[in-house]
């Protein structure tokens, strides 16, 4: 009896085993990345904003790319500048592959952020990437539908209020459907590991 | 090293991205002439120095020391950006108000990161401490300067006057110059 329960303790040991990550896996498994994956299969949201041109936009426009996001507002002092100019290095580091990707910047502050100033605000970054909006009325409804915390703090005068806002870049594959969440302090070397994995 | 003489704002905008000590209040002119004409270059720095801690109508030393401090750019347009700098005080001082011509309305903000949620509040009151660098950074406490007029180029200069507060609630004013840094150079 205490011999059979020793067997058992020890089937279980290796079976534990055998499930540590990083142990090589067997081929046809889905692939590891550095980022957070998406486990819902019911979060994958779409949207229709529009460019500083006034075209609308939805997923569906970058069929066969990968859909780098996030959102922010250009008053931000340096949260979001970081956030942009961490996606232009990965777009460096990416070389060949980063004409597959496509970085949209979805602004929280469509008041302030005129089409004017989200185009040279996007374009100072890098010249592929795309500012988007919508309108005040409906920011919030977009907010909630990528699950992203957004709050706008009154100043003292109608100018002068803050955007608190989630810092997360959503990567969708080049099938559209949102793949990976990608916290502020990632290096752009791990972003560019996780979208080479998703283009493969 | 601290400080360095007060450079023209025509040589800053010469390596503006590069962030350059500099003392919150300017240095008599003449007096920077005379020692440099007596003694070259190295007594000319050092006059510099003194004339940042004796500067003209400060009947004490300088208590508040800044340095570093730059702005980032904006797009036209933008209404808003962050100012950055580091400062010293020599004595218990608090930072109760910023005022720029360029900006009707300076405020001190703290932006904190947390939770995968960057949120930015409004700071009275700054204590700073005897001998203390506060580092008014990317990240943190910032200086707001929001309802801008004009866009910010990078290598501009930006005048900005620190309200300083002492323990006998006394308030003295610190102008200093601040180099507009490019909207997407790297965090320094
Ligand atoms: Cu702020």
């Amino acid at each position: 009896m205490k011999h059979a329960f020793l067997c058992l303790c020890f089937l279980l040991l290796t079976a534990c085993e055998a499930q540590t990550p990083g142990v090589s896996r067997p081929a046809g498994e889905k692939p590891l990345f550095l980022g957070t994956e998406v486990t819902d299969p019911a979060f994958s949201p779409d949207f229709r904003l529009k460019d500083a041109e006034g075209r609308t936009h939805a997923l569906a426009d970058w069929h066969g790319k990968v859909v780098m996001l996030f959102f922010g507002y250009a008053s931000c002092p340096d949260i979001c500048p970081t956030t942009l100019f961490r996606a232009a290095q990965v777009m460096k580091l990416l070389g060949d592959d980063a004409k597959r990707v496509q970085t949209l910047f979805v602004t929280l502050d469509p008041m302030r952020d005129t089409p004017d100033v989200l185009r040279e605000y996007t374009r100072i970054f890098h010249p592929d990437f795309l500012g988007l909006y919508t309108t005040q009325e409906e920011t919030p409804r977009l907010a909630r539908a990528f699950r992203l915390f957004f709050r706008i703090n009154p100043g003292e005068t109608p100018q002068s209020y803050t955007v608190d806002h989630g810092v997360n870049t959503y990567l969708y594959d080049p099938g559209g459907k949102l793949r990976l969440l990608i916290p502020h302090e990632s290096p752009p070397e791990a972003l560019a590991t996780d979208i080479r994995t998703l283009l493969r | 090293m601290m400080m360095q003489r007060h450079r023209e704002p025509e040589a800053r905008q010469e390596d503006a991205d590069k962030p350059r000590p500099e003392c919150a209040k300017a240095p008599k002119r003449d007096t920077r002439k005379h020692f440099a004409l007596l003694a070259g270059p190295l007594v000319f720095l050092f006059a510099g120095l003194l004339a940042c801690f004796f500067a003209p109508g400060s009947a004490q030393a300088q208590q508040l020391v800044v340095t570093e401090a730059w702005v980032r750019a904006t797009v036209s347009g933008q209404t808003a950006t962050g100012a950055f700098m580091k400062l010293t005080a020599q004595a218990p001082l608090a930072l109760v108000a910023v005022r720029s011509a360029i900006s009707p309305r300076a405020e001190l903000h703290e932006m904190r990161h947390e939770n995968d949620v960057m949120t930015m509040r409004r700071v009275e009151r700054l204590p700073l401490k005897r001998s203390e660098t506060t580092l008014l950074a990317p990240g943190g406490l910032h200086i707001m300067l929001m309802e801008l007029a004009a866009p910010l180029r990078a290598g501009d200069v930006v005048e900005l006057t620190l309200v300083v507060e002492d323990e006998n609630a006394r308030r003295t004013e610190y102008p200093l110059r601040a180099t507009v840094r490019a909207l997407d150079a790297p965090q320094p």
